[in-house]
């Protein structure tokens, strides 16, 4: 076996292992014949022994990715996915529309047109720019995918990303706003979530697209309740908080519809949750001399280890 | 029906074909437009066989290598036909849209002084 036919047969380890099986062995004599037709060209036989030590091609390792994306976290209806594929990737897909419809409602929840810019009126004029611009962007990336656009929601939602980053190092805020890690997480790894919203996803039913669409006025709604109502709020309340609640709230839809996919987007939101919560800490720990800060952050962390201890628990009972 | 299933199915009506020879003959057909990665059309040759489209039709040892032949299966031919008979019905009502509006100046050709907004709808 060459050394390019081992790299080719590590890489298609990505595969889930049903599928190897069925396509391994046929995938490598293509991958290996189209290497043979690129260099028979050639005359130096130095060079052509060459391209058989050589790692496969940027373009091939992107598409193996690729496959390895959709067969894992697969649509609803893919023909021969398996059962679990489809689960993991309605969690995945839950993950994203979610962890998108939070800093939406932020966005939403703080007026962004008024002059002022609502509660932020405390930054100064550019970091204000800095923060409608990626609040807009926030909301918009997360109106494309509750309507079906994901082209255009995976075009956005990676610039609302970006703007959030230069909005972070640009302001001179404390941790308790941006430019802290776990912020960076909290809205980050919904982004990376879209890549489950792949070609083979269908469009939504016009039950699901009102349902997220109403989703986004509910949430901002609760937000709004949630930062009026509950005293001391503002001092604990943010990014990470919210992505706890939100965790929570999937692991209750999870026990009252006895939803395996609730469950899994349940232990999705914990895990993403408890890291956020970690680096919170982490930050508060180095930058913080505020105990309570530190108290709550601690809090979070543990929440969210119990909830995904629960959940697990819960799945593996089920399983039994 | 995608692209590069059509373009699949439609170059395994001449017969069976392993990977690679589907790989170039799908760019060939498509006049090159069609490029597909591996990763592509294994994706796509396990959806056409979960969908009955296509069945493994033999196993070739080829400097030894296992190559696996592809073939059309009748569900597959059926639905390649009904995507022609689609497709071609789409082009004779672009075609016969285009011949009766051949008379019409092109769009973006500057009108002329007092012809009027609505001087190239309903002519």
């Amino acid at each position: 076996m060459t050394p390019l036919e081992q790299h080719y047969r590590r890489l298609l380890r990505l595969l889930p292992a049903d599928y190897r099986q069925r396509w391994e062995e046929d995938m490598v004599a293509t991958y290996l014949d189209e290497e043979e037709a690129a260099w028979a060209g050639v005359e130096d036989e130095r060079e052509r022994e060459l391209a058989y030590l050589r790692h496969p091609p940027l373009r091939q390792v992107v598409s193996v990715l690729a496959l390895a994306v959709r067969l894992h976290l697969a649509a609803p209806a893919a023909p021969g996915a398996s059962l679990q594929a489809r689960q993991w990737g309605q969690a995945v897909r839950q993950v994203a529309r979610l962890g998108l419809l939070l800093p939406a409602a932020t966005a939403l929840n703080t007026p962004i047109w008024s002059p002022d810019g609502g509660t932020a009126a405390v930054l100064p004029g550019s970091e204000l720019l800095a923060w409608r611009a990626q609040a807009g962007l926030w909301l918009l990336a997360y109106l494309l995918l509750a309507t079906g656009q994901r082209r255009w929601a995976r075009v956005f939602a990676p610039l609302a990303l970006a703007a959030t980053l230069v909005e972070s190092a640009t302001s001179a805020a404390g941790p308790w706003i941006l430019g802290t890690a776990g912020y960076l997480i909290s809205v980050g790894v919904p982004v990376i979530a879209l890549l489950a919203w792949h070609g083979e996803v269908p469009a939504p039913s016009r039950r699901e697209l009102l349902r997220w669409l109403l989703a986004l006025p509910a949430a901002a709604a609760g937000l709004w309740v949630l930062g009026e109502q509950v005293a001391r709020f503002a001092l604990w309340t943010g990014p990470t908080t919210l992505l706890c609640l939100t965790a929570v709230g999937a692991a209750v839809v999870a026990a009252a519809r006895r939803s395996r996919t609730w469950s899994l987007t349940a232990l999705l939101l914990a895990a993403h949750a408890g890291a956020a919560a970690g680096l919170d800490l982490a930050n508060l720990i180095i930058h913080s001399t505020a105990p309570i800060a530190q108290i709550y952050a601690t809090a979070h962390v543990v929440a969210m280890l119990v909830l995904l201890l629960l959940v697990v628990s819960v799945r593996r009972q089920r399983r039994a | 029906m995608t692209e590069p299933a059509f373009f699949a199915l439609t170059a395994l009506v001449a017969g069976p074909l392993h990977g690679y020879a589907l790989l170039t003959e799908v760019e060939e057909l498509s006049g090159g437009r069609v490029s597909m990665k591996v990763g592509t059309l294994y994706g796509l040759l396990d959806r056409l066989t979960a969908e009955a489209f296509i069945e493994l039709d033999r196993e070739e040892l080829h400097q030894g290598r296992t190559r696996r032949y592809h073939r059309l299966t009748g569900p597959g031919r059926e639905a390649l036909q009904a995507e022609v008979e689609r497709q071609a019905a789409n082009a004779r009502a672009a075609s016969r849209r285009l011949a009766a509006h051949s008379a019409l100046p092109a769009p973006g050709r500057p009108k002329a002084a007092g012809s009027g907004a609505a001087g190239a709808v309903g002519a």
